[in-house]
């Protein structure tokens, strides 16, 4: 089970579970009870080694989904992909991914800084189920 | 445009009619033997896709094609120029932006055109393309002059605003598995094909005819479906505005159309594009 939701096909994916490499949340962050991720974020960066899209297609199945991107979009939350290989990939979003490892996803506050990192979940639904997270429950 | 107004006297620098009583140009000079490269392959650094892994891509109810993202409006016009590798390499950098959901920002070609031609319009190379868009990048249109093609005729701020718009080190690619894996992946990529007369005719299920030679024209592709006898087929969007194919589009495929110019031109994809420092801040 990977965030409370389990409807991927893991075999044709290929990802597997145990390459979850840990996540981080701010301190301050956590502190906040009360408050959803969703609330909070006002941008999702998903960043991935162009390389690992081959072993892990759900990389590309998560960009395909247009309409859950433009859909999070219209409700205020921006959505972006990149690779780490990025020049102008700002140091502390390199620093999450040297922390996270890739693929991953970061949550930023309005002001750029990063709520909270995690391994790139396989499906948008997980993504949902992160941002419908209260904060203080966020696993490390 | 008259025929006349455009020189034309090598064999990678051809004029057709395109069938809606416009002329169009090639531009891509193919060389004696194919360059030696450098770049990583889809095959070594990726692996290639299974056909199944890319039909389960392809079967993805949220996938939109290529003709729905990149309609119409996407398609671009070399005009009078032998520009068509510039106008491929942008249409590529152009989409592989859009997929990381970077604002759309049309490029200028020519400016990309007036690196790699030497001086002259008379074509250029693929390779050379793909390096200028590394290095140097390509600005956006408003600083360029449409069908200019000499260096001098760039303006300081189209040089000043060319390296917001680069790409990262791109994959080469040598076979059909490869464009097809690299186009699942969600890659844009840059091919030869060779054009003569069939070139302008579509048959029933929208492919060009096929057409063999070193590879006069370079195009970019962006997608890729699968017909009925199992055969990769990819979409490209053309140079040569919406009169030409279907809206500007043709489908290809590799025995019919690049199994020689893959010979000639080191094919590439597109994997990730720099951030433009002055217009692409996130949140």
């Amino acid at each position: 089970m990977f965030w409370g939701v389990n409807n991927y096909d893991s075999d044709w994916f290929g990802f597997n579970q145990d390459g979850d490499q840990g996540e981080q949340i701010d301190d301050d962050q956590k502190e906040q009870s009360g408050e959803t991720l969703r609330s909070k974020t006002a941008g999702i960066y998903l960043i991935d080694e162009t390389s690992d899209r081959q072993q892990l297609p759900f990389l590309v199945t998560l960009q395909n989904n247009t309409g859950y991107w433009d859909a999070l979009d219209a409700a205020g939350i921006k959505s972006r992909f990149a690779d780490p290989d990025v020049e102008q990939l700002d140091a502390k979003y390199k620093a999450a991914v040297a922390t996270v490892g890739t693929p991953c996803v970061l949550f930023l506050a309005d002001d750029g800084s990063v709520i909270y990192s995690k391994t790139t979940p396989p499906t948008t639904a997980a993504i949902d189920d992160l941002l419908d997270s209260k904060t203080k429950d966020l696993p490390r | 445009m008259l025929e006349s107004e455009v020189p034309s006297d090598a064999p990678h620098d051809q004029i057709f009619d395109d069938g809606a009583g416009h002329f169009v140009r090639t531009g891509n000079i193919a060389p004696e033997t194919k360059p030696v490269t450098t770049m990583a392959t889809i095959a070594d650094k990726l692996g290639v896709l299974t056909r199944d892994g890319i039909e389960k891509i392809l079967a993805d109810p949220n996938r939109k094609t290529a003709r729905e993202r990149f309609p119409a409006s996407w398609i671009k016009n070399q005009g009078r120029r032998g520009s068509c590798n510039a106008y491929a390499a942008c249409a590529a950098t152009e989409r592989a932006r859009a997929v990381r959901r970077l604002p759309r920002v049309e490029l200028g070609p020519e400016f990309l055109y007036s690196q790699i031609n030497g001086g002259s319009d008379r074509g250029s190379m693929l390779d050379d393309g793909m390096r200028s868009m590394i290095t140097t990048g390509c600005p956006p249109k408003e600083f360029v002059t449409y069908e200019s093609y000499r260096k001098s005729q760039q303006s300081p701020e189209a040089y000043a605003n060319a390296s917001r718009f680069r790409i990262l080190e791109p994959y080469a690619l040598n076979s059909d598995e490869e464009l097809a894996t690299a186009i699942a992946l969600n890659f844009f990529c840059v091919v030869a094909v060779h054009v003569a007369n069939p070139w302008f005719k579509l048959d029933s299920n929208g492919v060009v005819m096929p057409t063999d030679g070193p590879g006069n024209h370079a195009i970019a592709v962006d997608d890729v479906r699968i017909n009925s006898r199992g055969e990769y087929e990819f979409d490209h969007p053309g140079s040569w505005a919406t009169t030409y194919g279907d809206q500007g589009r043709g489908w290809i495929t590799w025995n019919r159309h690049m199994r020689t110019t893959v010979r000639y031109h080191q094919f590439f994809a597109i994997r990730s594009t720099q951030d433009d420092p002055h217009g692409d801040t996130f949140v």
